[in-house]
């Protein structure tokens, strides 16, 4: 299937919106805000804003590459740790601007980190439990980086918001010596409605159920030799919420390649996917962008009143809040997806 | 713009991602509100999606700004510039900002290698870019070149860049520009001119011109371009005359009474506003009075009474303030209808007076005092025309006026008192 382009130009002229997602560049330095996260609960719409301390460089079409590649983060050249903030906060009812946000305060938890990815990446915001979670990947607790989710539980004190719990989720099978390795988790999509509860992977499909009283980690779903025979991968993006009988999530698909002199480029963009109540891949769509960015990531996908909102990141630097109608959804579901054969 | 100007102007740009100059707008936009990697993206986007040259390059002067911003990001910050020339080197912004750039950093041989280029390659004439990126006018890289130029030892180039400037363009330079530039000129020792001394010295007499009574037992003279060799000549060595010295500064280094007063046996007042040059001056064996105030507060009719009762006639006034519009205001406050002079030296500064205005007036309201010119447009080199030299036609002899007179251009002192 050929790439569908600007997703949101559709959205658009099916009666949606879009909507910059600002902080206050004095408390960024005016670096990258992306990869957002929404979620619509109790009234109120949280969206969550990934800061970065560095700035893409991302010469899409390869006319102006910096000297260093068409891709490149640019860090402080005096410090080139990834370094993630979390902003929170609530959107108003017109997806205009925050009623009110703040950083994340996480200084209850921190520890000095011990290697040069620091902070909680990526963060997916999720309510499970009546607590608000952010939950995302961390990779500064060990001296060689070893990547695992993490779930933070979040207060709201007036109007700004605080870690009080900071818990590592395990893979399945970690508290058993020698049974499982990994070396990096990331992107595990949480499924709203089921409490502690990810899809770890996608083809095939593997869903884990955290518990925060044990601390375990265990395969509720795996796909087994339910393999879809892909040129891509999905890899995660928003949470997952319920669709129609099932559930669906904004997956993304990344494509890594080199220039002809060796130099680093990628796009990353996205396909939805949809699930049965099992947890079978029934549906997903052919490779999309949102606004034409070589690089979009989405994490944050929530349906309020007919409408879907959706966060996502622009060329790493950029975030946008984009509100789909549920029509519009169906209908590119419809027109841009293939059935999956039982 | 308010957020929801913003927010349209967003789902414009949603619904084409792909136009340039929407994706300069966004970039503006997110620029103006201190996101400066927002602004990368979209002024990269613009760039590399437009057909006009001129709106790229633009886009890459505004990276350059986002990056400075956003620190510590030096070497892509020049690369931003080194792009723009790229796409175009005939432009004078990048070469600016790149000569700004390694200057801010102490850098100043390299910044003025890229004024240099600028200055030699870049068309001045062209297309103005939609935004304001810093780049003034030619003058401002000419003025930039010379802070480079002094920094690295180029002094003299230094001084004849801001010269030219100050002859030539001063109107170029802005307010905020301007007071840098004045800055500058005093750095540089324009305003002094200490460094350009034209002395006499005995082993100089066969060369002198305009020699006087006992000239030749002059060991070294004091003025800074040869005002008391004047003097004394207008006066034919005449002993035990009288000066009033506005300005007087140090009593000996540039001094244009010490000579008069030392081996001619003059006496006078001088007025000094410096602390430091006034203790100078009395704790010296000067014998002249040195009176530490302002002269511009100063009742000259007064002074002039107590200090030289019965007198009507003061051989010699000098007049050195600065700027050149309080040199004005203190020639208004003289009693020219009391007192004559038999010599003044007036210093204009013209060479430094932004207004280009106070030569022309001090002209004109000496001429009406009675005075004539005899030397005009006095200068070290030639260039720089700082002094006007008037005599008192009833009080010097008109051969004497005659053999020295020169009012056509700048004079050199010191070609057109040494043969």
């Amino acid at each position: 299937m050929a790439i569908f382009q600007n997703f949101a130009k559709g959205a658009l002229e099916g009666g949606g919106d879009i909507t910059p997602i600002l902080i206050d560049s004095k408390e960024t330095n005016g670096t990258g805000l992306t990869n957002g996260s929404i979620i619509y609960v109790d009234d109120k719409i949280y969206v969550n804003i990934r800061h970065v301390e560095y700035t893409m460089f991302h010469a899409e079409k390869v006319k102006y590459s910096h000297p260093w590649g068409p891709v490149v983060y640019l860090h402080p050249e005096n410090d080139w740790r990834l370094k993630t903030n979390n902003f929170l906060g609530v959107i108003d009812e017109d997806l205009c601007d925050w009623e009110y946000y703040s950083k994340v305060d996480t200084s209850q938890h921190d520890v000095t980190p011990l290697w040069d990815f620091v902070g909680l990446e990526d963060a997916r915001v999720v309510k499970w439990d009546d607590k608000l979670f952010l939950t995302g990947v961390r990779r500064d607790t060990t001296k060689n980086g070893v990547g695992r989710m993490e779930l933070s539980e979040i207060v709201e004190e007036n109007g700004k918001f605080k870690e009080i719990s900071r818990q590592r989720v395990p893979i399945p099978g970690e508290d058993v010596p020698d049974t499982a390795e990994s070396y990096c988790e990331k992107n595990w999509m949480p499924v709203v409605d089921q409490p502690y509860t990810w899809v770890k992977w996608c083809n095939p499909v593997e869903v884990v159920k955290y518990d925060p009283e044990t601390k375990l980690t265990t395969t509720i779903y795996h796909g087994g030799n339910k393999v879809l025979h892909l040129d891509f991968d999905f890899r995660g993006g928003s949470q997952v919420i319920p669709y129609k009988d099932g559930y669906f999530a904004l997956a993304h698909c990344t494509n890594l390649f080199k220039t002809e002199t060796g130099k680093k480029n990628c796009t990353y963009r996205h396909r939805i996917i949809l699930f049965d109540k099992e947890w079978n891949i029934t549906r997903y769509t052919s490779e999309f962008d949102f606004n034409g960015g070589h690089i979009e990531f989405s994490c944050g996908m929530t349906y309020k009143e007919g409408n879907y909102l959706i966060t996502y990141g622009y060329q790493d630097n950029t975030s946008f809040l984009l509100k789909v109608p549920e029509d519009y959804m169906d209908k590119f579901i419809e027109k841009n997806s293939e059935y999956v054969r039982k | 713009m308010d957020i929801k100007d913003f927010k349209e102007l967003t789902i414009k740009y949603a619904l084409e991602p792909e136009n340039p100059d929407l994706n300069f707008d966004m970039a503006y936009e997110y620029h103006s509100r201190g996101h400066t990697a927002s602004a990368v993206t979209h002024y990269l986007r613009c760039a590399e999606r437009t057909e006009n040259n001129l709106l790229a390059y633009e886009c890459f002067l505004r990276q350059y700004y986002c990056f400075t911003t956003q620190r510590n990001r030096d070497f892509t910050c020049r690369s931003m510039l080194r792009q723009a020339i790229n796409i175009d080197p005939k432009r004078p912004e990048a070469y600016f900002l790149l000569g700004a750039d390694h200057s801010m950093k102490g850098e100043h041989a390299e910044a003025y290698t890229f004024y240099n280029i600028a200055l030699e390659f870049a068309d001045f004439d062209c297309k103005p870019l939609k935004t304001y990126v810093g780049y003034k006018n030619k003058t401002q890289i000419l003025h930039e070149k010379a802070r480079c130029a002094w920094e690295w030892d180029k002094n003299s180039e230094a001084r004849d860049i801001l010269s030219d400037i100050i002859n030539n363009r001063y109107t170029d330079l802005d307010n905020e520009s301007l007071e840098i530039f004045k800055d500058d000129v005093k750095r540089v020792g324009l305003i002094h001119q200490e460094f350009a001394q034209i002395k006499y010295y005995q082993k100089y007499h066969d060369r002198l011109k305009y020699k006087f009574p006992e000239s030749e037992k002059i060991v070294i003279n004091g003025s800074q371009v040869l005002q008391d060799m004047f003097v004394m000549y207008c006066h034919k060595g005449k002993k035990n005359g009288t000066f009033l010295e506005v300005g007087s500064a140090d009593p000996y280094f540039a001094n244009n009474t010490a000579l008069l007063e030392e081996h001619y046996n003059w006496t006078g007042v001088g007025i000094e506003i410096d602390p430091e040059e006034a203790k100078k001056y009395n704790d010296s064996p000067r014998t002249a009075t040195l009176l530490f105030q302002d002269a511009l507060e100063t009742n000259y009719e007064k002074l002039l009474e107590k200090y030289f009762p019965d007198k009507k006639v003061i051989d010699y006034l000098q007049l050195d303030l600065e700027p050149a519009r309080n040199t004005f205001q203190c020639l208004l406050d003289i009693p020219f209808h009391k007192y004559k002079f038999g010599v003044i030296t007036y210093e204009h500064d013209y060479y430094i007076d932004y207004t280009k205005s106070f030569r022309e007036k001090s002209r004109m309201y000496l001429e009406m005092m009675g005075y004539e010119l005899v030397v005009a447009n006095v200068s070290q080199d030639g260039k720089n025309a700082f002094e006007d030299w008037w005599v008192h036609p009833d009080l010097i002899d008109r051969n004497i006026i005659d053999s020295i007179k020169s009012t056509e251009g700048v004079v050199n002192v010191g070609t057109y008192f040494y043969e």
